[in-house]
């Protein structure tokens, strides 16, 4: 018969080995995430208040970066243009995918469904440089598909990327481009999801697809729709960073530029870390409100034993 | 009826095969430049299907550009990041799904708060943080920031999770130590989720480009995303015809390996979301 001390030491040593074993499988993670995630968060709120090159010696200046970041038309522009691009995805990140998803749905023959999925999904996997400078090629001023098409006509050919009034669209149709196999992809599963029965239930009590669809159906894949968005809200900001950077490299006249390519001025091209920190942290803080809303609504992300 | 119903479903299937190749269309016209003579790249005509056939782009590329050393990169830096962003990601999960601690949701929330840290707020001292370790022009800079991926982390977290516990139980009778439970009971049990998640990981991490344009600036560490920007400098010229020999010879194993693991690969992307 062991005596209670001993078993309650027994205990604490188990206890003890449990907690070293987590701490072994958990090492090489705390490591990562800590030099590579939480160091920089901290490291980039400290250079917020900087004035830096990478080279020289770090001044001080406060509030200083904060306090003049909206007065610079890049800033502004980036700012704006973010706010443009969402409501320019909006369509091709929802509006299309969602439509075909649900035109998909209604093919009979299982083998032509899948072979349209399987060619729609292709650009998905693709990268997103690469097609940006095949891209690149299609709207070529003088040797591109598009213009020679338009000159085939008749029209005058159009310089797609340099001129105000298509650069924008030109970035918004290649990203839109890239994403609707894959939002198809996600609103397909989004309705597969949806209980037969929920809507044998709705024709019963006399609604038709119309009605069944926007009573029934789309509400109940309200989920994938916020989830959508806020892939749109976080590509307008940030992932269209690389096609802005192969199309337009942001101009003509910063028309085209997101949050994520101001940043990418201001830290490597003019080498103001200060600057390009601050914007960092603003962007930080408008993502954080969205992610918290998304978690919110979706979900699913709490720990449980 | 049923006439009315089968135009409706060749009026359905018309509307994406319109839709395929509006989609399809960037794609097809990569492969098929990459395929065409200088003079017929130029042309006024345009032809989808070359009227004359030539490999001459991928012959330049592979003879004047260091086309295998680009590859090489890619592959490296892939098979880096996949291995070691799924290994800590699984070590990780497993620790917190096997052990029974209070330190576990703190582990648990520590990784999955990086969820909202933006790119951009890490970019810049990552970038300070490799050029310390000297490890610039290296292809450890572009592995090393990548190894840290929350998403990866919760998808396996999920996946473990729904062991039942009854597993570990006899594993630990029958006298197997931790080291051993993972290796063999939790790797085989989701030897499907691993697959799902490897797959996506090795894309992403195939098509990186704005990290690896930051800190891989030598030519000879360039790879092969990176190294696609010289054809396109302007004042050279652009070289379009070896851009597309290239950029079809970067693009093609991943189309492969999608058409191969299509069902795994659809799968995952549904049930990890979009990684980032």
């Amino acid at each position: 018969m062991l005596s209670r001390s001993a078993m309650s030491d027994l205990r604490r040593r188990a206890q003890r080995q449990q907690n070293l074993g987590l701490f072994l499988f958990f090492l090489p993670a705390l490591i990562f995430y800590a030099v590579f995630k939480y160091f920089p968060i901290i490291y980039s709120g400290i250079l917020s208040f900087a004035k830096w090159n990478f080279v020289k010696d770090i001044s001080w200046i406060g509030f200083k970066n904060y306090a003049t970041m909206f007065s610079k038309p890049m800033v502004l522009s980036g700012l704006g243009n973010t706010f443009r691009y969402i409501m320019a995805f909006l369509p091709f990140f929802v509006v299309i995918p969602l439509l075909l998803a649900v035109l998909i749905l209604y093919i009979k023959s299982r083998a032509a469904q899948s072979i349209f999925k399987t060619f729609i999904f292709i650009p998905t996997v693709l990268a997103m440089s690469i097609c940006c400078m095949v891209w690149l090629w299609i709207y070529s001023p003088s040797f591109g598909f598009l213009n020679r098409m338009l000159t085939s006509f008749g029209m005058e050919s159009i310089s797609w990327l340099s001129d105000k009034a298509y650069a924008f669209g030109a970035v918004v149709a290649v990203c839109g481009w890239k994403f609707i196999g894959q939002n198809m992809i996600l609103f397909m599963a989004g309705l597969l999801n949806v209980p037969e029965q929920c809507i044998e239930a709705a024709h019963i009590d006399g609604a038709n697809e119309w009605q069944a669809f926007w009573r029934v159906r789309f509400p109940l894949i309200m989920p994938t729709v916020v989830y959508i968005f806020i892939t749109a809200v976080i590509f307008a900001a940030d992932r269209a960073f690389t096609a802005i950077h192969i199309l337009t490299a942001g101009g003509p006249s910063y028309s085209t530029t997101n949050l994520a390519y101001v940043i990418y001025e201001y830290a490597f091209k003019s080498y103001n870390i200060g600057m390009a920190s601050a914007i960092a942290v603003f962007t930080s803080a408008l993502y954080l409100v969205l992610t918290i809303i998304m978690m919110k609504s979706l979900g699913g992300f709490e720990y449980h034993d | 009826m049923t006439n009315k119903k089968k135009s409706g479903q060749i009026v359905l299937c018309l509307i994406f095969v319109a839709v395929i190749l509006v989609n399809m269309f960037p794609v097809v016209w990569m492969v098929s430049s990459s395929l065409k003579t200088n003079d017929e790249l130029f042309s006024e005509k345009l032809h989808i299907i070359p009227p004359v056939i030539t490999l001459e782009s991928y012959r330049v590329v592979m003879e004047e550009y260091s086309l295998f050393t680009w590859y090489k990169n890619s592959f490296l830096s892939t098979a880096g990041i996949f291995i070691l962003q799924v290994l800590v990601a699984l070590m990780a999960a497993f620790g917190i799904t096997y052990y029974k601690t209070r330190w576990n949701s703190f582990a648990f929330y520590f990784i999955i708060v990086t969820m909202v840290i933006p790119f951009q707020v890490t970019m810049i001292p990552n970038y300070v943080t490799i050029s310390n370790l000297g490890l610039k022009d290296k292809l450890g800079s572009v592995i090393l920031p990548y190894v840290a991926n929350a998403t990866t982390f919760f998808y396996l977290y999920q996946n473990l999770k729904g062991i039942p516990r009854e597993y570990y139980e006899v594993s630990r009778i029958e006298g197997g130590n931790a080291v051993w439970t993972f290796s063999r009971i939790t790797m085989g049990l989701c030897k499907g989720a691993i697959s799902a998640i490897s797959i996506l990981t090795v894309i992403d991490s195939w098509n990186l480009y704005f990290w690896p344009m930051l800190v891989l600036t030598k030519p000879e560490s360039r790879t092969m995303t990176i190294a696609l920007r010289q054809f396109l400098d302007f004042e050279m010229g652009n070289r379009w015809g070896p851009f597309m020999a290239t950029a079809t010879l970067a693009s093609l194993p991943v189309i492969v390996a999608y058409l191969f693991f299509q069902r795994n690969i659809i799968n995952a992307f549904i049930s990890a979301g979009v990684k980032g």
